[in-house]
Order: structure tokens, then C-alpha cells, then sequence
């Protein structure tokens, strides 16, 4: 085994290992990366596999495919994490306008007398 | 508080809103320099006001003290169409009948609201736009530029809306409280005045453009959006088209 093969492995293991320790994910997504963890070792440990996928796949080289797969595998978790994003902003929103309409100033002689409602900000 | 009822014929003797029912909504970001005149000559027409102050940090809010105005503070800075929809829903759990959304940087006339409400009191529409390119509508002291990217923001949005407008990023538009309910601006920042004519037209709302008066001061066109934020809302639709197909 060359010393470049031990280093990717380790690396490999490490992520596996600090997904698996720090995220408590869903069981399906931590058996994804599992599966991907595998497929990683694999290819590290034997290149030649990944040529000879590549080849059926009518790619000349292991390492082309694996640069398609890196390319479309970032595009991907570019969007995945685009969505979380976006999906936080409007939890955050939500939450920012509740804790506004919530804590909103009333003038002080607003609705009182008129439809017996308490100004908001008499509550305090 | 004047009551009507409900099969009382109220716009064909031109009888006005009353103001108690007028809910204007004020979206504000660091405009301490006129929030305060805004709010007072909208609170001299006894309407109804909230100011949402979207995190100013320049003491926004403090100028609102001693005004008649109902503030709502974001504790964080959201955007325009974030801190409209806060106004809204506020308005709405207030009982609002009509609500008007108004600019704080004193670029629009509290004379012009009443025109607005027209259209809503007589139930001829469910959402008002004002329009300074229509009729007597005016934009004062524009510059060319500002012009022609407006212009080019009415072809774009007759093309990816499919509504006809004259003047589409107004912020002097009023809505009939059941069309207010139907409005959820989910785009924080610029592009909410898009959304809101797809909404207008994904609910099917009845609507029309009045002629209302814009004045551009050296305030307004400091505070106001510049111009490569025409770029950001293309991009905010854009990225909405996207997500509605993935």
C-alpha cells in the first residue's frame, strides 16, 4: 500500500467518523454514508476498479469519472444546502415577526375605549 | 365608529373610507431624518399607522415616540417585503378593513391615499396600485436613469407575470382586507413588488392603477434602492422560479 493510499483512507474514516459522532442523522443517511464511505475505500485501495467502471460507462479514465462525479456531486450539496438555508431564512422570519407582533408599542389611548381591546404594550 | 352594513351601497354616492378602517402600513430602515413627518401627515388623516421598524440602527424608532403610530420592531433586519408582511398581518389582527402600504422616505403623499380607497370602498377591486406614469400620476425631479429602468421593469414583469402594469415597484398600493389575507410575501428583500403582482394575479384579484404624485429629493434617491438592485430582484425571482420547479 503506498503512504498516499493510508492518508486517503484515514481521511475518509475520519469524516465518517465525525458525521457519524456529530450529526444524529436519520438512519437512511447515515447508511448513505456509509455506502459512499465503502465506495470510497474502494476506489482508493483498488484505482484500477474505477477504471474498469469507467469503462463501461464509456469514460476513458477512473480519475475523469471520478472528477464528473466530484463535479456534479458539489453541484448537488450546492443546492441541498441552498435549500436548508433558504428554508432557516424563513423560520427566522417567521419567528422575527411573531416576537414583533408580539412585543408591538400601542399608543398609549389607541383601541383601549374603542373595541375593548388592551394596548399591546400595556402588558408589560 | 361609522358602521356599514353590508348590503348598504357605499361608493356610487362617494361617501370616503373611514379612516378608522384605514390601516397604513409603513415599512422603515434607518430613515430617522423624515419617519417622523411621514407618520404625522398620515396620522392627521386619522388613519390608522404601523411602523414597522426593520432593526434601524440610527434611532428610527425612538422618532416614533409620542406619534400616533402602533411600531413593530424586527429584531433583525429582514427586508422590505419581510417588514411589509409584519404590517400586515398586524393590521389584519387589528381588524383593518382596507390597508395601504406606504413608503417611509416621504416619497409619497398622504393626499393620494384617499384615491386609493376609492376603487376598494365601492367594491370595484380587491387590490389598488399607484401608478406615477398613469393618467395625472407624476414622478417628480426623477432622474432619467431611475425612468428608464422602471420602464424596463414594466416589460420585464408583463412578460414573466403576465400582468399589465404602468408602474410595477410603487409602494403607495392599498388592498381590501380579504385580499391583504391572500398575500404572503415570502421574498424579504426587493423582489416582494414582483410577488405581489403574482399574487395579485395567482388569487385573481380585481385590481387597478391610480395616479398617484412621487417626489424624488436628495433624501429619496440616497435612501431609496440603487440600481444595481434591479439585478438582485431578477436574481430573487430567478432563484423563486427555480425552487418552484425543483
Amino acid at each position: 500500500m503506498r503512504l498516499i493510499q493510508v492518508v486517503l483512507v484515514v481521511g475518509a474514516l475520519s469524516s465518517l467518523l465525525a458525521y457519524l459522532t456529530y450529526f444524529r442523522s436519520a438512519l437512511r443517511d447515515r447508511l448513505i454514508a456509509l455506502v459512499l464511505f465503502g465506495t470510497a475505500v474502494g476506489a482508493i485501495v483498488i484505482p484500477e476498479a474505477t477504471t474498469v467502471v469507467a469503462n463501461a460507462l464509456g469514460v476513458g479514465r477512473g480519475a475523469d469519472l471520478l472528477t464528473y462525479i466530484l463535479a456534479t456531486g458539489s453541484v448537488f450539496a450546492a443546492i441541498l444546502l441552498y435549500t436548508k438555508i433558504h428554508n432557516t431564512d424563513r423560520t427566522v422570519t417567521e419567528l422575527v415577526r411573531s416576537m414583533a407582533i408580539m412585543d408591538a408599542e400601542a399608543p398609549p389611548d389607541s383601541e383601549a375605549e374603542e373595541d375593548g381591546r388592551l394596548p399591546v404594550n400595556r402588558a408589560a | 365608529m361609522q358602521i356599514l352594513s353590508e348590503s348598504q351601497e357605499t361608493g356610487s354616492d362617494g361617501r370616503p373610507a373611514d379612516p378608522g378602517d384605514v390601516w397604513i402600513v409603513v415599512a422603515a430602515f434607518n430613515e430617522v431624518e423624515v419617519i417622523r413627518s411621514v407618520v404625522e401627515t398620515l396620522q392627521d388623516a386619522d388613519y390608522r399607522i404601523v411602523v414597522v421598524d426593520d432593526a434601524s440602527t440610527d434611532g428610527t424608532g425612538g422618532q416614533l415616540r409620542g406619534t400616533r403610530a402602533h411600531v413593530c420592531r424586527h429584531a433583525v433586519n429582514l427586508g422590505q417585503g419581510a417588514a411589509l408582511q409584519t404590517g400586515i398581518r398586524y393590521a389584519l389582527m387589528h381588524g383593518a378593513r382596507y390597508i395601504v402600504t406606504f413608503d417611509a422616505d416621504g416619497q409619497h403623499r398622504a393626499a393620494d391615499v384617499p384615491r386609493l380607497l376609492e376603487p376598494l370602498v365601492d367594491d370595484r377591486c380587491d387590490a389598488v396600485l399607484g401608478s406615477r406614469f398613469t393618467g395625472d400620476g407624476r414622478a417628480v425631479d426623477i432622474p432619467a436613469a431611475k425612468q428608464l429602468v422602471l420602464r424596463l421593469a414594466t416589460i420585464y414583469t408583463r412578460f414573466t407575470v403576465g400582468i399589465r402594469v404602468s408602474d410595477t415597484h410603487n409602494g403607495l398600493r392599498a388592498f381590501s382586507c380579504a385580499a391583504a389575507k391572500k398575500l404572503e410575501i415570502t421574498q424579504n428583500r426587493m423582489a416582494h413588488a414582483t410577488e405581489m403582482l403574482k399574487l395579485i394575479r395567482r388569487h385573481r384579484m380585481r385590481f387597478v392603477e391610480v395616479p398617484v404624485v412621487v417626489y424624488y429629493t436628495d433624501y429619496s434617491l440616497g435612501k431609496g434602492q440603487k440600481m444595481q438592485n434591479a439585478f438582485n430582484i431578477v436574481w430573487d425571482c430567478f432563484t423563486e422560479l427555480f425552487r418552484r420547479c425543483a
